[in-house]
């Protein structure tokens, strides 16, 4: 005997309730206009945003490079840009709305994979071979062909099938024998492998690549630095290396870089297509600018301490510089002395610069004095020896992006399930020899394609002639 | 060298002078003349070759760097597509409009680009990658087909007003072949946006940065896909798919030849033109 609860009909109804909803939830999603509403949607809104500059993820953990990020913004776009910024216009692709909708697609994706499943199992493990005679005439390639006894016309209809590669299975029944054949069973799995890999694709554009990161790296040849994002990794570069053709054209530009990670050091030419990549972070070459060397002796010949802007004392300071003919700032703590160097080379002398110098006093700039100085010959301030050898500092991007390898196996998956899809459609065939002396016979692909009328047609064809030879 | 491969590019543009004319004037009529057209076109794209490799040698990379290179292999594949539709159908009427496309993209290469951009240069740095090697031959192989399948849907766009001057295929011929060029373009297409999203991640560390290019060429990628996808799937057939086609390739060329300065007129963020 089963108990009856009083709240027994309430929780019926609600469990309705929520079944009903759960099967529309599950007919929304697994809806193929949604599916089509969504691409539309993303593409415009990935659209939109390539027409305004993206702020860089990595800039919200560096308040200096997002003021000089906004700073630019709004010398571009000027009183619009608050508003601009207001609507979301410059981060549209981290928008709360763009995930969203790639979350949506996901479950789109998920739902329709898995409405196409039992279908699959069924076409591809266990497929209904006898079908009713209404059937036959159903299907949009279906004939109807005069055939010799029985066995011998399931004799030649074998022989024909297996020689265009059919995989055959045989019913024997009260109404005749009914046959059932396919080929191109990988096909059948193509929308299942497209599907995967589109989810895999949005996995990857959802999850993984919010965690990628960027950072530009500049180092003065033998300089070392610690990356912002990953502190344990230090990158250190020499000096560039520019190849030039006989013309005086850049062939190749290089710089030796190493990356020191967990005590390990690795080192690589890097150059343009050629990054060095360590742990999954990769160090690419972006640019080059001029760098000065500078060293300090005192009357004594003794090596004295210098600064080089805001950095730390070292015996050796090297100036980087935006341009040949700006200035940097360098100052010797032990002699108080405070200095704004710039220099320009001059082509077709190697070695030789002319480098002005500008004494700081107090805040204070005074009077450029400007010498031509040979690299490493010294040039005598306030009884200081200063030596200046010019160089080269390179601008190295560190970058990591874990959602490079699985974008792109997901982009060859969706390759090879849409080559499969549209090259190999999943091609089958029905087929009965009633006991009165006909060959039913009806075949279709997976969707509708072309070339599936000409091979039916030249089948239908094959057998007839051959039904009326008796296989001969 | 240069006189070698001067030598080799003009007797292949003249043989594909030749082989339009023949396909045009008489081979329609005369299956003698059509032989002597497709050996023509045969001719073409061996001195073509010749004068592609011959180029390689002396330049010491792939010929596929400059844009002058690339449309030279763009002639090629449309050459090949010629000889594959003709192997295919046999259908004279379509190829003798692809040849005509083939020689108004050789004469665009040979008088269109300044002789100076036509001049064997080192590859300069950015462009020194296999991946970009990969990704111009690909995009090649693709745009030949696509360019087969943009004439066949223009004749079939157009099969009522041509059929007063020539003999054209049936409507159900022009679509077949047509979607034989999507068909063959496609899986192309699709490698060459996975090649090139390898190289600007070699070369940028970034597989996809949102310029017009690259979006450009997503949407012709996407063209095709919707091409396919409606004829498999949905069983569209003839009008929306001949222009689906023609579509795609004039996006093709909008890319080619107007990304960079579109995307500068419009104050787009690029990071590169090329």
């Amino acid at each position: 005997m089963v108990k009856d609860y009083p709240w027994g009909d309430t929780m019926r109804r609600w469990m309705g309730r929520i079944r009903h909803l759960g099967r529309k939830l599950w007919r929304f999603f697994g809806d193929m206009r949604l599916a089509v509403i969504l691409f539309i949607a993303i593409a415009l809104f990935s659209l939109l945003g390539t027409f305004f500059p993206q702020q860089p993820p990595e800039l919200a953990a560096d308040a200096a490079a997002s003021a000089g990020w906004w700073a630019a913004v709004q010398a571009r776009y000027g009183p619009l840009s608050r508003l601009y910024a207001a609507l979301g216009l410059f981060t549209l692709h981290d928008a709360v709305l763009l995930k969203f909708l790639l979350v949506g697609l996901l479950l789109n994706t998920a739902v329709c994979t898995a409405n196409r499943l039992p279908a699959l199992r069924r076409a591809l493990v266990s497929p209904q071979v006898a079908r009713p005679e209404a059937f036959f005439s159903v299907l949009k390639h279906n004939a109807q062909i005069s055939v010799p006894p029985r066995q011998q016309a399931v004799n030649i209809l074998t022989n024909i099938l297996r020689r265009h590669r059919y995989r055959l299975l045989w019913r024997e029944g009260d109404e005749g024998v009914a046959l059932h054949a396919s080929r191109n069973h990988i096909g059948a799995l193509g929308t299942q492998i497209t599907h995967w890999s589109l989810t895999l694709l949005v996995v990857n554009l959802v999850w993984m690549y919010p965690l990628a990161w960027r950072e530009e790296i500049t180092l003065g040849p033998g300089q070392t630095r610690a990356l912002r994002h990953r502190s344990t990794v230090q990158v250190r570069a020499e000096r560039l290396v520019i190849e030039r053709l006989p013309d005086g054209v850049p062939r190749q530009y290089r710089a030796p870089v190493t990356v020191l990670a967990d005590g390990i050091a690795t080192t690589q030419d890097v150059w343009l297509n050629r990054p060095l990549v360590v742990q999954g972070i990769g160090c690419y070459l972006a640019s080059y600018g001029p760098a000065l060397r500078v060293t300090a002796t005192d009357a004594t010949g003794r090596r004295l301490q210098m600064v080089a802007g805001n950095g730390s004392p070292d015996e050796e300071a090297i100036l980087l510089f935006q341009e040949e003919g700006s200035y940097r700032e360098v100052s010797i703590p032990s002699s108080k002395l405070s200095l704004q160097v710039s220099y320009t080379s001059d082509e077709g002398s190697a070695g030789l610069s002319t480098v002005s110098i500008r004494p700081v006093q107090e805040g204070r700039v005074g009077p450029a004095v400007s010498k031509w100085v040979v690299a490493g010959e010294a040039l005598v301030w306030e009884g200081i020896a200063l030596t200046f050898v010019p160089t080269d500092y390179v601008v190295l991007l560190a970058v990591y992006d874990p959602s490079f390898i699985t974008v792109i196996s997901s982009a060859l998956g969706l390759m090879v399930g849409l080559m499969l899809s549209f090259y190999l459609p999943h091609q089958r065939l029905w087929a009965r020899v009633t006991p009165d002396g006909r060959l039913l016979l009806a075949g279709m692909a997976e969707g509708d394609w072309l070339g599936f009328d000409r091979h039916f047609a030249r089948l239908v064809a094959i057998i007839r002639e051959e039904m009326a030879h008796g296989g001969a | 060298m240069e006189a070698l491969e001067g030598l080799f590019l003009g007797l292949s543009a003249l043989a594909l002078l030749a082989g339009v004319a023949t396909s045009f004037l008489l081979a329609g009529e005369n299956e003698r003349w059509a032989w002597v057209s497709t050996f023509a076109v045969g001719i073409s794209l061996v001195a073509l070759l010749g004068g592609l490799v011959e180029r390689g040698l002396w330049g010491g990379y792939w010929p596929l760097a400059s844009p002058y290179e690339f449309v030279l292999v763009c002639v090629g594949t449309l050459l090949l597509a010629y000889l594959a539709m003709i192997g295919q159908s046999g259908t004279r009427t379509v190829g003798a409009a692809l040849l005509l496309l083939a020689l108004m993209v050789m004469g665009y290469a040979r008088l269109g680009i300044p002789a100076v951009a036509q001049m064997v240069r080192p590859l300069p740095p950015a462009l020194d990658s296999l991946w970009l090697q990969l990704h111009a031959g690909t995009l090649a192989m693709a745009y030949g087909a696509f360019g087969a399948a943009a004439v066949t849907g223009l004749l079939y766009l157009m099969r009522g007003w041509l059929s007063r001057w020539a003999a054209l295929p049936s409507g159900e011929v022009l679509e077949e072949l047509g979607q034989w060029g999507v068909v063959l373009g496609f899986p192309w297409m699709t490698l060459a946006m996975i090649t090139g999203a390898i190289w600007a991640q070699m070369a940028w560390g970034s597989y996809w940065n949102w310029e017009p290019k690259e979006i450009l060429a997503l949407a012709t990628w996407l063209i095709y896909l919707l091409y396919l996808h409606a004829r498999v799937v949905r069983g569209w057939r003839g009008r929306p798919l001949a222009i689906l086609a023609v579509l795609g390739v004039i996006l093709a060329v909008v890319n080619y030849f107007w990304a960079g300065g579109l995307a500068r007129s419009a104050g787009l963020e690029v990071l590169r033109v090329y």
